[in-house]
């Protein structure tokens, strides 16, 4: 709407995650095409990602393979992934409640969507060019480039980041949440406080994510660090390891097989 | 729980002639016509001077007319061997060999050895040991001894405590439980030499893995299921662990007290994700900065110092040289969390009050 008014394009950007970051502001300075914007933007990645390296490496060592799973929204349970990626850990399972097909799948999709009842939820609104304010930064040649190459007004959905054989779910209910952590076992499921419990009491770490629970920021650079930082201790807290008690696995009676 | 409680103990020097700062003292013959009634025990035991000079306490005792059904042991406690441990510890295998036989009829029961630990702590034990279905003396039980109630009438010789008969009795236990090493392994090795009672040594059971050893060597000799309270409360405890891990993971402790309860404290901070930073006992021995080592590699913790024979004062040099986050100890060490300004955490022995 605000393109079409007043002719201010959009990216989608995300700050979760050191690649998403350094993608994200990547394609501002591409947007900009600004030789001075575009340097100062490389700087302030390398500066950065100076800061960080031996955090990241180290949390990585640690949280290499590790498996999640992420129920959120606000597209958090994409982002999200791409920040686990950072720390060598897969996601088994990601969803959104709320999202639509386009959240998934990518803007490509939208042309073929059927209209529903849920459709109807939000009152369409139509604008007009607006006379005095509307104004285009870049030349059509250039924006129609941009458009072209899904630099511009372009959302690929979630399902691109998703690896093969890991499943990407709709509004998860209760149930199948419980049955999905049951069977797949993540190291961490991220979801709100609803669920956060469930999972806990049944053995598995749970963070929320939809606030940062005891912590954060985990956006940016940094934020990167602390989302390691706290995920990493919640997995090695050495609690974990008491769950079981050991006379749960040891026979009561000892003795020595004889009699004959 | 802070105990401000009565305990009464002579005083005196052993035989006449040995009054170095005293014109005039009591004998332990005089002693003992003031102090026998309604006592059935006197337990003894020395002072520095007494040790350097020599006294030879079997044979002042065996010279003592002692009266039917009452009894006096001692042991050696001079100030300059050991720490308090050491005598308690000396004590406690004293009161077995003076007392303690073997009547041939094993009793069915577990002699408890608690090891240098406050009334709560016993009662703990006890009840644990009760929810298992095992029967015990424990000996030395000091609760509703010294945590006796405010009941309006003053009582020289409260209800709780290990009886005479039990103490002779324990020559007929199955089985020992020494918990603590440092404190309680002579007595159990006492009982072996002399009744041939079979002992196992445990840490105290502070912790989780700790508990489990105590009650997985309960139920090795009960051999009955285990009670879904214990089950209950172990769960809490895992589950409050967990909940609270974002605030104790990696944090440094400084810890210092009486070994084997500074070593049990030692496990249960690193079952809680911090780092037992510095461990300092006073009590001298080897035996104490090995198992230590062993905690530290067990759990993978670097950097981590253990002294036995150790003081406050150079605890405190410790950690102005790397800070802790978290002080645990006895009252002494609110100097050392004033100073720096670190929270502190009161446990173990003297346990005294906040001023």
């Amino acid at each position: 709407m605000l393109e079409e008014k007043y002719g201010v394009p959009w990216v989608k950007v995300n700050f979760i995650g050191v690649q998403g970051t350094i993608e994200s502001l990547r394609s501002i300075a591409e947007y900009f095409n600004d030789p001075e914007l575009t340097e100062r933007t490389e700087a302030v990645i390398a500066d950065e990602l100076d800061l960080i390296q031996e955090d990241m490496d180290y949390y990585k060592s640690k949280l290499k393979g590790k498996t999640a799973a992420i129920y959120a929204g606000g597209s958090r349970s994409h982002h999200y992934q791409v920040l686990l990626k950072d720390l060598g850990m897969s996601t088994l399972m990601a969803g959104y409640e709320f999202a639509h097909r386009d959240d998934y799948e990518g803007r490509e999709v939208i042309p073929n969507i059927k209209l529903d009842a849920d459709s109807k939820n939000i009152e369409s609104i139509t604008v007009e060019p607006d006379p005095e304010k509307y104004h285009l930064y870049l030349g059509e040649e250039d924006y129609k480039k941009l458009v072209e190459d899904k630099k511009l007004d372009y959302y690929g959905g979630m399902v691109k980041e998703m690896e093969d054989g890991t499943f990407m779910i709709d509004d998860l209910n209760h149930f199948e949440t419980e049955e999905f952590l049951k069977i797949y076992k993540p190291d961490i499921f991220f979801s709100g406080i609803k669920d956060k419990f469930v999972a806990q009491k049944s053995g598995i770490l749970s963070r929320q994510i939809h606030s940062y629970d005891y912590s954060g920021p985990y956006a940016g650079f940094r934020g990167a660090v602390n989302f390691a930082r706290d995920i990493s201790m919640g997995i090695y807290t050495p609690a974990w390891g008491y769950v079981k008690a050991p006379w749960k696995n040891k026979p009561i009676l000892d003795g020595v097989i004889g009699g004959e | 729980m802070p105990h401000l409680e009565y305990m009464n103990a002579c005083h005196t020097a052993m035989v006449l002639k040995v009054v170095v700062l005293f014109t005039e003292c009591y004998s332990l013959d005089i002693l003992k016509i003031r102090l026998w009634h309604p006592q059935a025990i006197i337990a003894v035991h020395t002072t520095c001077l007494s040790e350097t000079i020599g006294d030879d306490l079997t044979s002042i005792i065996q010279d003592i007319s002692i009266p039917e059904g009452k009894y006096m042991i001692h042991t050696n406690t001079p100030s300059y061997k050991g720490s308090h441990v050491t005598g308690f510890s000396n004590m406690v295998a004293s009161f077995i060999s003076y007392l303690s036989v073997k009547s041939g009829k094993k009793n069915g029961k577990v002699a408890i050895i608690p090891g240098f630990t406050n009334p709560g702590d016993m009662r703990e034990m006890k009840k644990i040991a009760t929810a298992m279905g095992v029967k015990y003396t424990m000996l030395p039980d000091t609760s509703a001894v010294m945590d006796s109630p405010m009941t309006g009438k003053f009582e020289m010789y409260p209800k709780g405590g290990t009886t005479v008969e039990e103490i002779i009795e324990l020559g007929d236990s199955e089985l020992t439980l020494a918990l603590g090493k440092a404190a309680s392994e002579s007595g159990a090795e006492t009982l072996e030499k002399k009744c041939k009672v079979p002992y196992k040594v445990l840490p105290l059971p502070i912790g989780i893995a700790n508990t489990d050893e105590y009650i997985m060597a309960l139920q090795s000799y009960s051999k009955q299921e285990i009670p879904y309270m214990i089950e209950e409360e172990r769960g809490q405890l895992v589950d409050i662990l967990i909940d609270i891990h974002q605030y104790t993971y990696n944090k440094k402790v400084a810890i210092f007290g009486d070994p084997d309860t500074v070593l049990g404290l030692a496990e249960f901070v690193l079952e809680m994700g911090m780092i037992p930073k510095y461990l300092v006992t006073g009590t001298p021995g080897d035996a104490f900065g090995a198992a230590a080592n062993e905690l530290f590699n067990k759990f993978g913790v670097t950097d981590c110092k253990a002294k036995a024979a150790g003081d406050l004062f150079e605890l405190h040099q410790w950690i102005k040289e790397e800070g802790v986050d978290l002080l645990i100890g006895g009252t002494h060490g609110k100097y050392i969390a004033r100073a720096e300004d670190i929270p502190f955490v009161r446990a173990g022995f003297p346990y005294g009050q906040t001023r």
